[in-house]
């Protein structure tokens, strides 16, 4: 049918054809840039889950840096999202291992505060890899 | 003017395809068999469950089951509540016989062995020595930490709490102890047995793809969508240094394999500046030195977990001799001073993401 309609008119090039053309490299651009140039390496870090005790978790973007106020068994956590990046900046807990651990900056990255009950993972669309080992 | 039309029509499917074409190239792998995961805090640590699996219900079901039997375990496992261990605890002083619970049993079976393998380093009767230093207080959010005294540390030292101490008699589930200085404290070996028993549990319930990891010590079964299980090893130096690379080291997982990881940034008290971490030595009494982390790979979790605290006391020195006695091939250790030592066969799987220069020692 279309065909069929396009062959009606003569093969001569009118305005309309190059705004389309114009268009669709565009598109074609865009397109790339969107999901080539623009999609993250494996292993970087596209938003921050929270788990609060046994609730569902949350996700967080990464895109805006800020400072996130959670609520825990214990009392207030800080959590602080840079460049990218997120980690523990204030806990209510003695020991402070979840502050110890320093930056998340890696997709599947995890840390706790288990006297809180506040977990943070870094996810990213493809993780480099399925689990850390080597300590909270 | 129809012409025109015709030819918008005709640009626009054309794009169309070409976005589609795109689209399809630049999509990732197609995953046939869905992910599901689910962060519990339980076992005194946080649990991660990665399921692989095309069931959901199922999935939900297995992680159930498996947060049920690390809550169960924990408190038969703990060595100063007031579950299966604890009770054990409070009645070894008696030095008669008394009754405790299979699982109870079962564990001190598997680590009698285990220590005498490890030539002591391994010793889960020294529970006395852990108070001593208060890692039963850790989690107290009221407590302070003060330094144990040399004499109170020689004290039991000489008393020489070992797992020979302890007489099982398989008949009556009954045990006693021979010494009045043995209590008994399964943190070295706990969390490994526990992983193993979660994952018959999956098995047992058709989960054939999965991923434990409790506190960054884990085991896989099967694979993640048909390729192995990818895993990161956290870079110690993170922890002062927070521009220092997340991960030290790259390893891949094949069926059944777990990896396990002893380090003394995990857990620790700060006292008058300096660092006491939880991993005490048995011949010193103190925090063992020379090790920052160990990474132990093999198939049984529970082995994992009790030799990767043996090499870790056994130090940079030591570890070669007690991971062959262990019958431990995979070993990465790196030491307080920066050095990283692999035996061979680590060596050829791991993939180091660091300048430094790797010691092969045979």
């Amino acid at each position: 049918m279309l065909n069929q309609k396009s062959s009606v008119s003569k093969a001569t090039i009118k305005p309309a054809d190059i705004i389309i053309i114009i268009s669709a490299c565009f598109l074609t651009v865009w397109l790339y840039s969107v999901f080539w140039f623009n999609d993250s390496l494996p292993g970087d870090a596209v938003s921050l889950q929270i788990q609060i005790a046994d609730n569902p978790p949350e996700n967080y973007s990464l895109d805006t840096d800020r400072v996130i106020k959670i609520e825990g068994t214990i009392g207030d956590s800080l959590i602080e999202i840079k460049q990218g990046k997120a980690r523990f900046t204030h806990s209510p807990c003695r020991n402070k291992f979840c502050l110890f651990h320093g930056w998340l900056s890696t997709a599947g990255d995890t840390t706790a505060c288990l006297p809180n009950r506040i977990s943070i993972s870094l996810k990213g669309k493809t993780s480099a890899y399925d689990a850390i080992a080597g300590g909270k | 003017m129809l012409g025109v039309r015709g030819d918008v029509i005709n640009s626009i499917f054309y794009v169309i395809v070409i976005a589609a074409l795109i689209m399809a190239g630049c999509s990732s792998e197609e995953e046939s068999l869905e992910l599901h995961q689910q962060q519990l805090f339980t076992f005194g640590t946080l649990v991660d469950i990665s399921l692989v699996t095309d069931d959901p219900e199922q999935a939900q079901l297995a992680i159930d089951m498996v947060s049920a039997e690390f809550d169960r375990l924990h408190t038969d496992w703990h060595p100063w509540q007031d579950g299966a261990l604890g009770q054990v605890n409070k009645q070894l002083s008696s030095l008669e016989f008394f009754s405790t619970s299979p699982s109870v049993i079962s564990l001190l079976q598997q680590s009698n062995l285990l220590s005498e393998k490890s030539a002591g380093l391994f010793n889960p009767a020294i529970g006395k020595l852990i108070k001593l230093w208060q890692f039963d207080q850790l989690e107290n959010e009221q407590f302070q930490f003060t330094m144990p005294s040399a004499e109170a540390v020689q004290s039991l030292l000489q008393q020489k709490p070992q797992m020979q101490d302890i007489v099982i008699n398989n008949d009556t589930m009954q045990i006693k102890s021979n010494n009045p200085a043995v209590s008994l404290d399964f943190g070295a070996f706990a969390k490994g047995v526990a992983i193993e028993r979660v994952i018959k549990i999956l098995k047992a319930n058709k989960i054939q793809n999965a991923l434990i990891n409790a506190g960054g010590d884990l085991k896989v079964i099967g694979t993640k969508n048909e390729r192995p299980w990818r895993i990161g090893i956290k870079n110690p130096d993170q922890a002062q240094n927070p521009s220092a690379p997340a991960v030290i080291a790259a390893i891949k997982l094949h069926s059944d394999e777990s990896l396990f990881t002893s380090g003394n940034y995990e857990r620790f008290f700060e006292f008058q500046g300096k660092h006491y971490h939880h991993i005490i030595d048995p011949r010193t009494g103190y925090p063992g030195r020379g090790t920052r982390s160990v990474t132990v790979l093999t198939k049984d979790a529970g082995l994992a977990d009790a030799a990767s605290t043996a090499l870790f006391i056994a130090g940079p020195e030591q570890w070669p001799e007690i991971a062959r006695k262990m019958g431990i091939e995979y070993v990465m250790l790196i030491s307080t001073d920066d050095r990283i030592y692999l035996s061979p066969a680590m060596a050829e799987r791991i993939e180091l993401l660091t300048d430094v220069e790797p010691e092969i020692i045979r």
